[in-house]
């Protein structure tokens, strides 16, 4: 993937997410009764404590939609068209959702597709993470759209 | 009783060449002239869509100056959303007439670029989502259709529908955009890939031009001409996790599963009593999503109900008689305000609804807030 413009990564709501995945960690805000937050808020969605901490969550996930984005304005992502961008659902409580580049077949994007996170270096400021397959042989088969199991509680 | 006594609009067009405080004057006072007043008779403005303000309105339309004044959120919610305001400032008695009016060179100078700039949550925009090329209505709201066809099945054929039913509809509206232009179920799955599933003819309009009411708690002058339009009920909400959509819980949960029941509760109307219907159709899932939210059919039912010919010209609950924003142009959904009325005073030419007693008019705005506003027709 090119280089892109990227995000604030000196924002203090998001900066230690940024140098997480530095790191090649994922680490979601979180409150004193251990719960995850996400995308980033000050205040627990939950129990409306402070989030006062980062914590580490696993960089696995299923594929809970997606879509093909086929035309873009954005100009740093023209010449990357069509690309598969996905929301991918993570395990933790609440469960956590990220929506990121999935570098997978269109043809093979499926419901629950097992993926795990990687990191791209686009510069000294700033690692994005991607989402790859778990198992590279499932994610090519042409494998048809399936209903859904029981994915959120 | 507070009701519509007056619509009125300018053409829509692309690249109109017109300023927006030409469009505002134009639509402004032919709403007023519908409504067979004055414009001493305004003493309260709602300027919608966030590209003009009061002052523009007080200028072009010639209207007093010391009026009660309110500005909704810019998105597409606001329409709707402006009945209720308007609602408001009359029972508090604020004003006693209001003037709602929208303008935008959409397809020109005011594009959707620039207005995702102004939506809520500008921080997840730029910090997590544009990074990851994520980053226009098309893309995310293909993201909630794509779960309901997995989830339940929905098919493009079903999606095709909602769209071949808007521009059988403009074909009869010589005010449409799309007037003289047929869509073909063949032109609509062949049209180019926007943000997959959504094709060309799953996306909406942009339009340059304007569209005025009037809301008032008056009856229309003796011998004015003027035909009012009750409203019976409006009601707006906002889904859980307002700001954006990933983390929502129950992604189909949006502002309208709020505003719908709150809106039948306080008009003693349920969805069978409704005659047609004007849905805010940004793309064409957003139609099926909203029909199930506003309870004129089950959930995950959306598919089959339009595909049953339900939503089309003779349909059991006709939606967007004038095309709406996919066929007849962008108005932000005050050209679907303006519809109802037309169906209600009977004045809706060969898309006229049979005996149109209750019309529903939805909003849709960004990130799922909603709103209902439930019209019905007087007494002839």
């Amino acid at each position: 993937m090119k280089a892109r413009l990227g995000p604030d990564t000196s924002n203090p709501d998001f900066s230690p997410f940024w140098e997480g995945c530095k790191e090649q960690r994922l680490l979601v805000p979180s409150c004193r009764h251990e719960h995850l937050n996400w995308p980033p808020r000050p205040v627990c969605q939950t129990c409306f404590e402070w989030n006062d901490k980062w914590v580490e969550i696993a960089g696995r996930g299923s594929l809970y939609s997606w879509t093909v984005v086929h035309k873009t304005r954005l100009q740093s992502h023209l010449a990357e068209t069509p690309y598969v961008v996905g929301v991918v659902e993570l395990r933790g409580t609440p469960p956590v959702r990220m929506v990121g580049r999935c570098e997978i077949d269109p043809a093979a994007a499926m419901f629950g597709l097992e993926l795990v996170v990687d990191f791209h270096r686009v510069s000294p400021d700033l690692t994005l993470p991607f989402w790859r397959p778990a198992n590279p042989a499932r994610a090519s088969a042409q494998a048809p759209a399936q209903a859904p199991a029981q994915a959120t509680p | 009783m507070i009701g519509i006594l007056g619509v009125g609009q300018t053409e829509f067009g692309r690249r109109s060449g017109r300023s927006l405080q030409s469009l505002v004057a134009e639509a402004s006072r032919a709403a007023i002239v519908d409504a067979g007043l004055k414009p001493a008779d305004i003493d309260g403005v709602i300027p919608v869509g966030g590209y003009i303000h009061v002052e523009d309105v007080l200028a072009g339309a010639g209207l007093p100056l010391q009026v009660a004044d309110a500005m909704p959120a810019p998105g597409g919610n606001a329409a709707v959303d402006s009945l209720r305001i308007a609602s408001a400032l009359i029972m508090s008695g604020q004003a006693t007439t209001v003037l709602i009016v929208l303008a935008k060179n959409g397809s020109s100078a005011n594009r959707i670029d620039d207005r995702v700039k102004l939506l809520p949550g500008q921080q997840f925009r730029t910090q997590l989502e544009r990074p990851q090329g994520w980053s226009a209505p098309v893309e995310w709201y293909a993201m909630i259709c794509r779960r309901h066809m997995l989830e339940f099945g929905t098919t493009k054929e079903q999606l095709a529908e909602v769209s071949l039913s808007a521009y059988s509809f403009a074909q009869q509206n010589p005010r449409a955009m799309q007037h003289g232009k047929a869509l073909t179920r063949e032109k609509y799955h062949s049209s180019p890939m926007i943000a997959d599933p959504y094709q060309l003819y799953d996306c909406c309009l942009e339009t340059d031009g304007a569209v005025a009411v009037v809301v008032s708690s008056r009856l229309p002058a003796a011998g004015s001409g003027s035909r009012r339009v009750e409203l019976l009920a409006v009601a707006s909400g906002r889904p859980q996790s307002p700001d954006e959509l990933s983390n929502r819980h129950d992604w189909y949960e949006i502002g309208l599963s709020y505003a719908a029941p709150a809106a039948y509760e306080r008009a003693s109307l349920a969805p069978e009593d409704i005659d047609g219907a004007m849905i805010y159709d940004c793309f064409t899932f957003e139609v099926l999503h909203q029909l199930e939210v506003a309870g004129f059919c089950g959930k995950g039912k959306g598919g089959p109900f339009v595909a049953s010919g339900a939503i089309g010209p003779g349909g059991s609950l006709p939606v967007n008689t004038h095309g709406g924003l996919l066929a007849e142009g962008h108005m932000t959904g005050m050209n679907h305000i303006a519809e109802a009325v037309r169906q209600l005073r009977g004045e809706a030419g060969a898309n006229q609804i049979d005996e149109a007693r209750h019309i529903a008019v939805t909003g849709w705005g960004d990130w799922g807030d909603g709103s209902m506003a439930l019209l019905g027709g007087r007494s002839r």
